[in-house]
């Protein structure tokens, strides 16, 4: 549903949607880019030399992660054998602006403590449907503990070659990063406006019966108005 | 600034001693019931001193010390040189009265407490999964789960603290994990002991089972009932292993 729902008529609810839409676009209008310039790197060191396949996403990350601070992490993960004979199947790293580091850190699933809970990559949302899919998609809102232990969105995008699968590339833009831009703007549009992910999850809820991470019942669901934003997997949820 | 409110019960337990200089002990004792519950096994070698000061998030000094114990108690000894580093020396015999004395040294009321303890993360943890209409994020769970068939008792425990770890994780909530976690390093490893009797494996993983055919069927109270069985079993298993300790001690007296 694109249209405007029926609660949201007055000229002052509709500027502000289009307020809402306009920061949402803006917030992720850079990921299909950077994801491709980290699946370039993988691609092009996978088939000239598989060795360097780590060092050279690793350079695509830095410079995703330090020229901007819009992602807390970048990079590709691979269960391809001709990767993982030669680097690590997580070629992840994360932004330190909390710890005031500027450098961003390999993310080591070892070191998180959850690591060794995760029965494999391949099942997790983020790799599972790209791979799958075989094209582009957003995880979440959802807790990254291997990562950045926040509500976090992943976006990530099938890395292929002639067509043969070799992972997925990736980056993760934090909730709160967009919290910050949207808050205000959906106040302007109702005192519970809801803006949900990929159709029933909650990103962010001016209700407070509604947490950021759980998914709202069928139910629930039809009691809201429901505008799609265009080309991204969220929805924003007004009252009727 | 009402000096009284400083004095309160409870602004006390803020400002109670962090207890830094427990870190030795707490290091050492996480190590031995690794070593006793198979976790660690004779012949495996630990990371080095800096990556174990690191991951704990301790200084070279305290890993030091806590190692050091660990040599003089002869459950590890050291090699030099190139391929050395710190191995697990204990043998079986060792490894057995490592146990015995571990869970001898526990009173009736510290396992209790233990369980409750858990019990109430795990209760959070699965209702918490249920209000937040999560349920069917447990299809993988279980997947993976049923496809783990563990052969011993530490494969086993590795098994339980990953579903229990997994839960957390799927109920969204940072703190929710960190405390499992925290259950995982303080007595995880003692309060699954039973599993390493495999009639008790196969009846406590059956019930895990249960509980999560019913969070996915959407009955959160059968799945905490079902739980709360496999806590059971390896409870009793573990008062029972203690009683034998503690008769036995009083008949060698």
């Amino acid at each position: 549903m694109t249209h405007i729902g029926k609660n949201v008529k007055t000229i002052d609810q509709k500027s502000a949607l289009a307020r809402v839409i306009q920061s949402i676009t803006a917030w992720q209008n850079d990921v299909p880019e950077t994801i491709d310039r980290l699946a370039e790197a993988a691609i092009e060191a996978i088939s000239s030399d598989p060795r360097t396949v780590e060092r050279q996403v690793e350079k695509v990350a830095f410079d995703v992660l330090t020229s901007t601070d819009r992602f807390a992490g970048a990079g590709i993960v691979s269960i391809h054998p001709t990767v993982t004979a030669r680097a690590r199947s997580l070629m992840w790293w994360v932004a330190q602006p909390a710890a005031g580091r500027s450098e961003p850190i390999p993310l080591d699933a070892d070191l998180t403590e959850l690591g060794t809970y995760q029965s494999g990559l391949e099942e997790i949302e983020w790799y599972r449907v790209p791979a799958a899919t075989r094209q582009g998609h957003m995880t979440g809102p959802f807790v990254d503990y291997m990562c950045t232990d926040q509500f976090a969105f992943t976006f990530t995008a099938p890395v292929e070659i002639s067509g043969e699968l070799y992972g997925v590339a990736g980056i993760d833009m934090t909730v709160r990063s967009l919290e910050n831009e949207i808050e205000t703007l959906l106040e302007a549009l109702s005192d519970n406006a809801i803006l949900l992910a990929n159709h029933n999850l909650v990103a962010i809820s001016l209700d407070p019966r509604f947490a950021t991470g759980s998914r709202l019942k069928p139910r629930d669901l039809e009691t809201y108005s429901i505008i799609e934003v265009p080309g991204a997997a969220l929805s924003i949820a007004v009252p009727h | 600034m009402d000096d009284r409110r400083s004095d309160s019960p409870v602004t006390a337990a803020i400002y109670a001693p962090i207890g830094d200089k427990a870190l030795v002990p707490r290091i050492r004792q996480r190590l031995e019931d690794a070593i006793a519950t198979g976790v660690l096994a004779p012949g495996d070698r630990l990371p080095g001193e800096s990556t174990l000061a690191s991951r704990f998030r301790v200084s070279l000094v305290t890993v030091r010390e806590a190692l050091q114990q660990l040599r003089a108690t002869d459950l590890l000894h050291t090699r030099q040189g190139r391929g050395g580093g710190s191995f697990v020396a204990a043998d079986s015999v060792q490894i057995r009265g490592l146990l015995e004395s571990r869970i001898r040294a526990l009173s009736r009321a510290e396992i209790n407490d233990f369980a409750v303890y858990y019990r109430a993360i795990t209760d959070a943890v699965l209702n918490t999964i249920a209000q937040m209409g999560l349920e069917q994020n447990l299809v993988g769970v279980r997947e993976s789960f049923l496809r783990a068939v563990p052969q011993d008792g530490a494969a086993a425990r590795s098994v339980q603290g990953g579903l229990d770890l997994r839960l957390a994780g799927e109920a969204q909530s940072v703190r929710l994990v960190h405390e499992q976690i925290r259950i995982q390093n303080e007595f995880g490893a003692l309060l699954w002991m039973g599993l390493d009797d495999p009639d008790l494996r196969e009846s406590i993983f059956s019930s895990h089972e249960s509980m999560l055919d019913e969070m996915i069927s959407g009955d959160t109270a059968s799945a905490i009932e079902a739980r709360e069985a496999a806590v059971n079993i390896s409870l009793r298993w573990l008062l029972s292993r203690r009683n034998d300790a503690h008769r036995q001690e009083r008949e060698n007296n």
